[in-house]
């Protein structure tokens, strides 16, 4: 089911969390609102759920204008950052839930919500926890029954807030795999929100950055990330160096696209090594540079990174580069 | 209710419950710990008060008189026996409070664990 939200704005009191978005969401595809904190991720999403009105602006949902129907008329699944299990229910009956509350013939007999909660559970790799209660499982297996609780009631749109973001690297890896599979599995339209930009890249058909409430840029991973269309995304997407201000604006650089040699060449500017330190396969070096230019972060191969020491003088020069105009801001 | 945040219910709306179904099987199973702690410290406030129904009440004997007044009335009119006799029975209420009070932390303290 597509989702299309137009020129959405909306207000706490003063301040301006959404103003003037418009997305488009083809049927079937999982997209990552990306963005630092603040700039209104959670509520665009609470937006498409139902969960907030908007000031100004319609939200559609298979072409259908839902920008005043409740949650529960829209079809979704919203998975909640925390969580949001019912402490009360053991795992099977907050998986049931929402099938136990429907109404009249929309309501599947006993036998039937038993064997779609068991189902459920067992794609997430939990029916043997079916009986247990939420304060009895890590966070990463609660996460994945909130994602079953979710997915019982059959969303047409999957709404994810922050699903990994409580979790530790190795369980954010693992569930982040089984997020992409399920994708591949039930092509129900998804949408996640998260801080993480290497998620992002890895597991979205698009990606949507977020600025401050609006759209900064949205496109697919690998052309927002190799042609940012602003500094601020540059910035945001990954480390960045600033090369130089120049009279068409900044030359950003990333630490990973600067060569290093002993020797100056036609291009190259003198730099000193200031600290290194290795973090696993990868050298990373600090270097300064002469007069008031901005220092610089190098990533190396550690293999190449050898020849190099501390107090060393060396000459820079950046493979890749990207100039934006100075905004005013 | 607050510290606990709307999560849960915004989780069964987006579910599909009606608000009622929101309060009776999400809101209400959260706090009734809470709710029925209420009503035991609550009613043990009053089963205890004196000086504000003293003044209030008018004391009239089997219509506005409470426990602790009736004991007051019956040692003033030097029933010592009987002015005892009621203090137990509202020593024995107090206990059975406190019982009670003590049950009901041992359930929230295990289910908040
Ligand atoms: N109910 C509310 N009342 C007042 N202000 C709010 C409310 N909800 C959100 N805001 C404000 O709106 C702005 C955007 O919030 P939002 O939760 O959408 O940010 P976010 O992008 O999800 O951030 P994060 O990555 O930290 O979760 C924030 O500055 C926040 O303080
Ligand atoms: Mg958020």
């Amino acid at each position: 089911m597509s989702i299309d939200v137009t020129q959405i704005g909306k207000q706490f009191g003063t301040f301006t969390a959404l103003s003037d978005v418009t997305l488009h969401v083809p049927d079937g595809q999982l997209v990552a609102l990306l963005g630092p904190s603040g700039s209104g991720k959670t509520t665009l999403l609470r937006v498409i759920a139902g969960l907030e009105t908007p000031d100004t602006g319609r939200v559609h949902l298979a072409g259908q204008d839902v920008t005043h129907a409740g949650p529960g008329e829209r079809g979704i699944g919203f998975v909640f950052q925390h969580y949001a299990l019912f402490k009360h229910m053991t795992v099977f009956k907050n998986v049931a839930f929402g099938l136990k509350v429907k109404r009249g013939a929309a309501r599947p007999t006993a036998p039937a919500i038993r064997d779609k909660v068991m189902r459920l559970l067992s794609l997430v790799q939990l029916d043997w926890a079916a009986g247990r209660y939420p304060g009895q499982l890590s966070g990463g297996q609660r996460q994945r029954v909130a994602l079953a609780r979710a997915l019982a009631v059959e969303p047409r749109v999957l709404l994810l807030d922050e699903p990994f973001g409580a979790l530790d690297a190795a369980v954010r890896q693992e569930l982040r795999d089984w997020l992409r599979q399920l994708h591949n599995e039930l092509h129900v339209t998804s949408v996640f929100v998260t801080h993480d930009q290497e998620e992002a890249l890895e597991i979205a058909n698009r990606i949507v950055v977020f600025n401050a409430g609006r759209i900064e840029q949205e496109g697919r991973p690998s052309d927002v990330y190799h042609y940012p269309a602003s500094a601020f995304t540059y910035r945001f997407l990954g480390r960045a160096n600033l090369w130089q201000t120049g009279p068409h604006g900044q030359t950003l650089v990333r630490p990973h696209d600067l060569r290093l040699s002993p020797e100056p060449a036609p291009g190259t500017v003198p730099a000193q090594i200031v600290r290194i330190h290795q973090v696993g396969p990868t050298a990373r070096l600090e270097l300064s540079r002469a007069g008031d230019l901005p220092s610089l972060e190098a990533y190396l191969p550690a293999r190449d990174a050898q020849p190099f020491q501390v107090g060393q003088q060396v000459h820079v020069t950046p493979t890749a580069q990207q100039t934006y105009p100075v905004t005013p801001s | 209710m607050q510290a606990q945040g709307r999560d849960d219910e915004e989780a069964a709306l987006t579910l599909g419950a009606s608000g009622w179904q929101t309060f009776t099987r999400v809101t209400l199973p959260n706090i009734r710990w809470a709710l029925l702690y209420g009503v035991i410290i609550c009613s043990a406030r009053a089963l205890g008060e004196f000086g504000a129904v003293s003044v209030v009440s008018g004391k009239i004997r089997g219509l506005t008189s409470t426990l602790p007044l009736h004991v007051e009335i019956l040692y003033n009119e030097y029933q010592t026996v009987a002015a005892f006799a009621v203090a137990s029975l509202l020593a024995l209420f107090a206990l059975l409070t406190l019982a009670l009070k003590a049950l009901i932390e041992a359930r929230t303290g295990r289910a908040h664990t």
